[in-house]
């Protein structure tokens, strides 16, 4: 949230005023994820959902309120397998997003702001 | 020297000389940019032997083709025609030359321009005759190949491909150079010999047809001069254009014979892609041929890896990999490491934090043989109650590795360029494996496979269920209750062309179903659509190629579709009307339930009492 | 025979039907392809909202019949004309008519293709198709013949998933859940319940009163997720995985039993005998196109849909539409009622395969 102006205390409340520009940078090249219905099937098949706590929909979730910390945190966890693509019923291509917003943040190798 | 003789040779010889400098440095270049490693094993391979063998492959594959000969004739006919054909023109042109001239090295356009030099001397002998008509038959050779050339770009069909390569303006403006050249040589010596005596059976002929007055003497020359320039002008665009394959594909076969791999090597890559003769087999092989107006492939990538502007990321990344491409490509041009390469390149530096691998608490007991089924496989569960009740059977003392806690062999994120990532991940997998102490590594995935082979380097023996199940029948322990549905067996790329595992997964089907011969089998294999290595395809392409891959698969009568790939199980699911099973649930299938093996070796004995 | 109209499938829709096209006064005839009456009726127990007996229902249906319902009948071929309709059974029978209504149904959605939940493979894994038999025979028992202690119900089970080539809402199945939670509880009360849903879709009238009732009275259990893979243990029983989606974690839960409440599927089997009604398939694979715009449904038509053949509906939806129409059917035939029916059926015949 320290992008978004001079906060001294983190905000729980999160602004849906605010408009993330992440989220229509990734958007442009990956229009389906605003397919999203948050069902979880991500997450619950995610192979390292179950020793981080997150998934693909919170990645989502995340990339729309503007919560970029904790996304750079979960986007480093992912191993790319693809059983998410397989199994959300909206048949969002979820490799190609998480690979876009990496490539936004454009992090190099274990130096995670 | 005339004037005209000096305007006559000048263009041909300005381009020969740009064109021979222009190789030159760019083999120099290139050669300089291969790796350490591999600059060794090119000094190693420079034995007699070893040259020997590639001058018989150049002669074979640089000449005559036969690559494409074995795939389409048509085609094989049309760039052999041009290849042999002006090889060997140049070769006869110059004993013709030597013959005449009685000087072994003369300047080479003696030997080019020969017939306009020899012009108004007499034919002396039937040496001369002889070359006269040997000329002409190689310049009627390389014309009927022309004329395949033209109408290809007519009607691609008639040569057996149903795409044709949709060229850019370099490739266009040096092929109409390149067609222009041996029309202007036939002409040129036509008018020549309408003029002059002397000609062979095609000239000569075509020459005396025409009765053309004196004074229009100087269309020959013009044609000369168009004949020259034709020559030159084709030296001189061929840098920028396709045709730099004519010298590469040399030095590209002494790479590919010293086995120096195009993988992470950009001089390597260099030779590679220069080498490509655009011929278009490749678009024909590519099954995203058909999904919209694709412009991703090899053909079109490896073009533009030779502009300046270069690939786009979607193009990159939207490849199957599945290998058809360099399955097909007669000049075996390394399509999938030269993407690979491209993924590694943009791709290698995005962030990655596996130390949540670490904290695994789960210590998996010892036993001997360790399953691993692999995050496909845990999304068709139907395969793991096989391999259960298989194990159990043959009273294996087995483990399912990821069982309660997953983890990926790595592979996906090896194809999708981010190596480091990769090599970071699989520490952890590869210590999860061998924590259970196992003697023999099972899994029923083929994407693991690969990457277990390539880069895991297990102290055990790893193989594919189908293999184990293969080792299992040899040992006579199979009792076959064979059905009659009629099956037809899909190999998966990853277990076909990658590792060149056929046979196995057949030997467990003709024991237990009726297994049919289909059509694009072994290294022609189709591929699912499933591929990991693609991140552009949405869910909706992925299942348009899996239903044009069974369209050409099934055949009427067909019950059932064996695969030995849990990708692929899952992929011709969405599309498929017939079943879709894996090997293991079809050998488990013909396995008696619940019984073990000594119990069943028991019943049968009591049967026979 | 000659009729006004015939009706294919005596379920809800086609029973309602054909009472009130007898009643206006035409010559009605349900074709019926199992051996009794009632179509899917027959194989629920208690009806949602207030657990009415199906078979009461259907009795009720049944009762004061004066028009021929003929079942065990496959129908070989349909012939259509300008005057009417001309069916042939496989006995060889002929059945001529003017109008013609199919109230075909659904069928439930195959659940072994999605193969991550265990269908076919797993035991203990069934559908609320099989549990409501368990509720008539009175007996609720697990693969080993016990009763259980624990039971996960899953919502949207070939509904609204893409990668099964289903992507609506079967409207129903949300109800049916809670239903069946319900009966199980008051079958074991010390059964253990949990739905796993999406959304709930609670639509109709007093569905909100059963939800509240299931949470109040009976302590179900609702947890949003999406069920995303099963795993057997060597017990046999189920160890499910999903994502809590309100509390933000993935999770995990063991269950006895596995109830998946499948979605009710288009039914495409009539299609074979008339092919060119194939353009009022919709894109969900469903007759008709869903407009409130009637306007192409003109008069003139002699083919009629109705009941869940048209989309996913309870039984109340069913007769609703199968009344509104009858009233259509009826409009029609008055229209084209000229001289006695026998001369209405000279003229050829379009054969179809």
């Amino acid at each position: 949230m320290t992008e978004f102006g001079y906060n001294i205390h983190e905000d729980l409340m999160i602004d849906h005023d605010r408009p993330s520009p992440a989220f229509e940078a990734v958007l442009e090249k990956v229009p389906s994820i605003s397919w999203c219905i948050a069902c979880g099937s991500c997450t619950g098949t995610c192979i390292c959902s179950d020793q981080t706590g997150s998934g693909f929909r919170k990645l989502v979730h995340f990339l729309r309120n503007g919560m970029y910390d904790k996304l750079k945190k979960t986007l480093a966890y992912c191993q790319f397998c693809g059983k998410c693509s397989l199994v959300c019923p909206r048949g969002i291509n979820t490799r190609k997003a998480i690979l876009e917003m990496k490539k936004y943040f454009n992090l190099y190798s274990n130096d995670i702001a | 020297m005339t004037l005209l003789d000096t305007v006559l040779i000048l263009p041909f010889t300005a381009g020969l000389l740009f064109i021979l400098t222009v190789f030159a440095l760019k083999y120099y270049q290139w050669f300089r940019a291969l790796t350490p490693k591999n600059k060794l094993r090119m000094w190693k391979s420079l034995s007699l032997r070893s040259l020997l063998v590639s001058i018989l492959e150049i002669f074979r594959e640089c000449l005559l083709h036969l690559r494409i000969y074995r795939q389409k004739r048509r085609l094989w006919y049309m760039h052999m025609s041009l290849a042999f054909g002006w090889f060997l023109l140049i070769v006869i042109g110059h004993a013709e030359s030597v013959f005449s001239t009685g000087h072994i090295i003369s300047a080479p356009w003696k030997s080019v321009f020969f017939n306009y030099f020899s012009r108004g001397q007499e034919a002396t002998g039937w040496q001369q005759q002889f070359f006269n008509h040997l000329m002409d038959l190689l310049l009627l050779f390389i014309l009927s190949g022309l004329f395949l050339a033209v109408y290809k770009r007519i009607n691609s069909r008639l040569l057996g491909l149903k795409r044709r390569p949709l060229h850019n303006s370099p490739d266009r403006i040096a092929m109409t150079f390149l067609w222009l050249i041996f029309p202007a040589r036939f002409i040129a010596e036509a008018l020549n010999h309408s003029f002059y005596e002397g000609g062979g059976f095609m000239t000569g002929f075509f020459g005396n047809l025409m009765h053309l007055p004196g004074n229009m003497h100087f269309l020959s020359d013009t044609v000369w001069i168009l004949y020259s320039v034709s020559l030159g002008g084709f030296f001189f665009v061929l840098p920028w254009s396709r045709y730099m394959h004519i010298l590469t594909e040399i030095p590209h076969i002494l790479l590919k014979n010293a086995h120096i791999q195009a993988y992470q090597d950009e001089g390597c890559t260099e030779f590679h892609i220069h080498a490509c003769s655009s011929c278009g087999i490749c678009l024909n092989s590519c099954q995203m041929t058909n999904i919209t107006a694709y412009k991703g492939q090899s053909y079109y990538f490896i073009r533009n890896m030779r502009n300046i502007s270069g690939v786009c990321d979607r193009a990159i990344m939207n490849c199957m990999m599945c290998g058809r491409c360099l399955s097909d490509c007669p000049v075996q041009v390394d399509t999938l490491s030269i993407r690979l390469n491209e993924r590694i390149r943009r791709n290698n530096d995005l962030s990655f934090d596996y130390a949540y691998l670490e904290q695994t608490e789960q210590k998996i007991s010892p036993a001997r043989i360790a399953f691993f089924g692999g995050c496909m496989t845990q999304l068709s569960p139907a395969i793991i109650a096989s391999m259960k009740k298989i194990f159990s059977f043959y009273n294996e003392d087995y483990v399912l590795v990821d069982e309660t806690e997953a983890i990926c062999c790595g592979r996906p994120l090896y194809l999708s360029g981010q190596k480091q990532a990769y090599f970071d991940m699989i520490r952890h997998t590869r210590e999860r494996i061998l924590s259970c102490k196992p003697e023999l590594i099972v899994t029923s995935c083929p994407i693991c496979l690969t990457t277990f082979r390539n880069n895991y380097f297990f102290p055990v023996p790893v193989m594919h269920h189908s293999q184990y199940l293969v080792s299992m029948m040899q040992k006579g322990i199979f009792p076959a209750a064979r059905s009659n549905v009629k099956t037809i067996y899909h190999d998966p790329c990853e277990l076909g062309r990658y590792l060149g595992i056929y046979d196995e997964p057949r030997q467990v089907l003709i024991n237990t179903v009726d297994l049919q011969n289909p059509d694009f089998r072994q290294n022609d294999g189709l591929c699912c659509g499933g591929s990991i290595a693609d991140s552009e395809m949405d869910f909706r392409d992925k299942q348009e190629i899996a239903c044009n891959a069974l369209k050409q698969m099934i055949k009427p009568g067909t019950q059932l579709l064996a695969t030995s790939c849990p990708l692929c199980k899952i992929t011709f699911k969405t599309a498929s009307i017939i079943p879709v099973k894996d090997i293991a649930e079809i050998y488990a299938g013909a396995l008696p339930t619940r019984l073990t093996i000594e119990e069943f070796a028991e019943s049968e004995q009591m049967m026979q009492d | 025979m000659y009729t006004d109209c015939v009706i294919i499938g005596a379920g809800p829709a086609g029973l309602k039907a054909g009472q009130l096209l007898h009643s206006l006064g035409h010559k009605v005839c349900i074709l019926e392809k199992e051996e009794i009456p009632g179509g899917k009726l027959n194989i629920w127990y208690e009806l949602f909202p207030h657990n009415e007996s199906a078979d009461g229902i259907l009795q009720q249906m049944l009762a004061d019949i004066n028009y021929p319902i003929r079942t065990s009948i496959i129908i070989d071929s349909i012939s259509r004309n300008s005057k009417g309709f001309l069916l042939r059974d496989q006995n060889g029978d002929e059945y001529r008519s003017r109008a013609l209504l199919i109230a075909t149904g659904f069928k439930p959605f195959d659940a072994r293709q999605k193969e991550e939940y265990g269908y076919g493979i797993f035991e203990n894994v069934i559908t609320s198709v099989e549990l409501e038999k368990m509720f008539k025979e009175n007996k609720i028992t697990n693969s080993k013949g016990l009763v259980p202690k624990r039971i996960a119900l899953i919502h949207c089970v070939g509904s609204r998933d893409i990668k099964v080539g289903s992507e609506f809402c079967s409207a129903n199945c949300c109800i049916t859940g809670i239903k069946q939670a319900i009966e199980l509880k008051k079958m074991i009360p010390d059964l253990n319940i949990y739905c796993l849903y999406m959304d709930l879709r609670l639509g109709g009238r007093f569905f909100e009163d059963c939800y509240k009732d299931s949470q109040v009275h009976h302590k179900i259990q609702f947890i949003r997720g999406r069920l995303s893979e099963t795993n057997e243990n060597a017990d046999q029983t189920i160890v499910l995985r999903y994502e809590d989606t309100l509390a933000g974690r993935p999770a995990k839960l063991t269950a006895d039993m596995v109830v998946l409440l499948v979605g009710m599927q288009p039914d495409h089997s009539i299609l074979k005998l008339l092919p060119d009604i194939d353009e009022r398939v919709g894109s969900d694979g469903f007759f008709g196109n869903g407009r409130i715009d009637q306007a192409d449904q003109n008069s003139d038509n002699d083919l009629f849909f109705a009941g869940s053949c048209t989309g996913p509906k309870s039984i109340i939806q069913s007769t609703d539409e199968a009344s509104e129409v009858a009233f259509r059917v009826n409009k029609y035939l008055k229209k084209r009622l000229h001289t006695s029916i026998q001369d209405q059926y000279d003229g050829v015949w379009i054969q179809h395969p």
